[in-house]
C-alpha cells in the first residue's frame, strides 16, 4: 500500500476558515463528502469525528518525529476532512491551536480502582504532527496529490509530502502504477 | 436806354470770361511730376469671398415654440389637471437634474465578476457564492462546463430579501477543471452597500444605513452626507410627486425610531412645503441577525 504523509503549517485561524469553506465548495461541486473537524476533549470525548487510528503509525515505531500524548486541555483539532471515495482513506486538512497540520487519536481504557468495585476510565491523547494517507489505487493517489498541490499553493505554503512512489516529485502515473502493484504483491504475500 | 443795355451785356460778358478762366485746368502751372513705376508686381493679394450664404426664416426657428405655446395655451386652466393625471402611472426611476452632483444609490448588480481563465483550463463544475458577515451563504449559483461570461449578484437574497445595509458581504467563485484540480476567485475586500434603491411592485424602494444617515452618538441628529442623501431621496419624491410616501425606520428600539422620525418628518415638510400627512412615517425596532438598522423610503 502507497501512502502520502504532508505536514506544514498555515498562516492564521482566518486562513483555516478560508480553507475549510473552500473545500467545502469544492467537495460539493465534486459530489464529495466531506466533515468539518472543530475538536476538542469533549467532542472527542464524545466519539464524533475520530480519526481512525488504524491508519496512524503506531508511536512506538514512529520514532522521535513528534508524536506526543496530550492532555485532555490541550487537545483542540479544527479542519476539513475530504472522503473522495467512500472505502478509501480520506484526505484530511486538521490543525492544531498553532496551525500545524495535525491529527490526534484518542483511546479509553477502563481500569480497576482500589477496591475493583470501582472502574477508572483514562482517556490517551495522542497527537501526530502530520497526516499520513493510505492510497490503493492510482487515480485516488493523482486526485488526492492534486488537492494537496493546491493547498500548499495557496494555504500551507512549506508544505511537505513524503510520496513514497514519487509521484509527488515526478507526476508519472505509469511509475505510481508500477508502484502501486508492487506494493499490492508484497501485501498479498505477506 | 441802349447804352445802359450795351453796358450791362458788356459787364455780363465780362464775367462770363472770369468764369470761363476759372473753370479751366491750372495744369501748366503745376510744379508735381508724374512718377512712372516700371516692373511687376511682386506681391499679389488674392482675396476669395467666403462661399456663405445665411438666410434666416424667423418662421421656421420660432415655429417649433410657436407650436408649444399654442399647444398649452389651447389648455383651458380646468384642464391643467389632466396633465397630471397623463403622466405615466409607473414612477420614472431616473432621477431628475436637481442636484447632479449627488449619487449616493447603489443599483444592481451588487456584485459583477467576469471570469477569465487562463487557457488551457477546460472547468468541469463551479459555484459562485455570496456569504454575509455570519459566513451564511445568501446566495448560491452553480453550473457545469465553462464559467459563464459574466456572473451577477443583484443584492437578493436567497429569501427574496435586499442585501442588509452596512453589511459585509463576500464573495467566492470555485470550480474544479476536467483534469481534477481544484481554484478559486474570492473577494479579498468586503462590499459594504449603505444606500441603494430598486423597483419592487412597481414602487421605488430606498433604504439607507442608519450609520450614515445619523450621528453615532445623537442618534436623531443628521449626519452632513445624511442630509446630502436625504436630498437625493428628496429628488425622487420631487419626480414622483405622489404623496404619501411611506418611511419605515428600523433600529435597535422603537424609540430611537421615533426620535428619527421626527427628524425626517421636519426636514421633509420644511424642504418640500408639504405637510407632515404626506408621509407615512413608521418607527419599528430591528431584530435581524446582522443588524440591519436603516430606514426605508418606499415610493409609489
Amino acid at each position: 500500500m502507497i501512502y502520502l504523509k504532508y505536514s506544514g503549517s498555515i498562516e492564521n485561524r482566518e486562513a483555516t476558515s478560508r480553507l475549510i469553506d473552500e473545500f467545502v465548495d469544492i467537495s460539493r461541486i465534486s459530489g464529495w463528502e466531506y466533515n468539518i473537524i472543530s475538536e476538542n476533549f469533549q467532542t472527542m470525548t464524545a466519539g464524533s469525528g475520530l480519526p481512525e487510528t488504524d491508519n496512524l503509525e503506531d508511536p512506538g515505531d514512529a520514532g522521535d518525529d513528534g508524536i506526543q500524548t496530550l492532555s485532555s486541555s490541550e487537545v483542540y483539532l479544527e479542519g476539513i476532512v475530504i472522503h473522495i471515495k467512500p472505502d478509501a482513506d480520506p484526505v484530511r486538512l486538521t490543525f492544531d491551536k498553532n496551525g500545524r497540520l495535525a491529527t490526534i487519536s484518542f483511546s479509553t481504557t477502563d481500569t480497576p480502582g482500589f477496591n475493583k468495585k470501582l472502574t477508572v476510565k483514562k482517556y490517551e491523547f495522542i497527537y501526530y504532527p502530520f497526516i499520513k494517507l493510505l492510497t490503493r489505487d492510482a487515480d485516488y493517489h493523482a486526485q488526492a496529490v492534486k488537492l494537496l498541490d493546491y493547498v500548499k499553493k495557496k494555504y500551507i505554503f512549506d508544505l511537505e509530502v513524503m510520496d513514497p512512489s514519487y509521484y509527488w516529485e515526478t507526476r508519472d502515473v505509469e511509475q505510481l502504477k508500477v508502484k502501486l502493484w508492487k506494493a499490492s504483491l508484497k501485501q498479498s504475500i505477506i | 436806354m441802349r447804352k445802359n443795355i450795351f453796358i450791362a451785356i458788356l459787364v455780363l460778358t465780362a464775367f462770363a470770361a472770369f468764369v470761363l478762366a476759372d473753370d479751366q485746368p491750372q495744369s501748366q502751372g503745376d510744379s508735381s511730376q508724374e512718377v512712372v513705376v516700371k516692373g511687376q508686381l511682386k506681391v499679389k493679394i488674392d482675396m476669395d469671398m467666403p462661399d456663405i450664404q445665411i438666410k434666416t426664416d424667423t418662421n421656421q426657428v420660432a415655429q417649433s415654440i410657436v407650436t408649444t405655446e399654442e399647444q398649452f395655451l389651447s389648455i383651458a386652466p380646468e384642464d391643467v389637471k389632466d396633465v397630471k393625471a397623463s403622466l405615466p402611472d409607473s414612477i420614472n426611476s431616473e432621477r431628475a437634474n436637481y442636484h447632479p452632483d449627488l449619487s449616493f444609490m447603489e443599483v444592481a448588480p451588487i456584485f459583477k465578476l467576469q471570469p477569465k481563465m487562463p487557457k488551457g483550463i477546460d472547468i468541469d463544475k463551479w459555484n459562485f457564492k455570496v456569504t454575509d458577515a455570519t459566513g451564511s451563504t445568501v446566495k448560491f449559483l452553480k453550473g457545469d462546463g465553462s464559467l459563464p461570461d459574466e456572473i451577477t449578484w443583484d443584492g437578493i437574497d436567497r429569501d427574496g430579501n435586499i442585501l442588509k445595509m452596512g453589511s459585509p458581504y463576500w464573495y467566492v467563485l470555485t470550480y474544479m477543471d476536467k483534469a481534477g484540480n481544484p481554484g478559486s476567485a474570492r473577494r479579498e475586500t468586503p462590499k459594504e452597500v449603505t444606500a441603494i434603491k430598486y423597483k419592487r411592485d412597481n414602487r421605488l424602494y430606498i433604504e439607507v444605513a442608519s450609520k450614515v444617515l445619523f450621528e453615532d452618538k445623537r442618534k436623531e441628529r443628521l449626519t452632513d452626507q445624511g442630509k446630502q442623501i436625504l436630498d437625493e431621496v428628496q429628488d425622487y419624491m420631487k419626480m414622483s410627486n405622489n404623496f404619501p410616501v411611506a418611511v419605515k425606520v428600523y433600529s435597535e428600539d422603537k424609540g430611537i425610531s421615533a426620535d428619527q422620525i421626527t427628524t425626517l418628518t421636519k426636514l421633509f415638510t420644511d424642504k418640500l412645503k408639504c405637510p407632515k400627512e404626506f408621509f407615512k412615517m413608521e418607527a419599528l425596532q430591528d431584530n435581524s441577525v446582522p443588524k440591519n438598522y436603516r430606514i426605508v423610503f418606499i415610493i409609489s
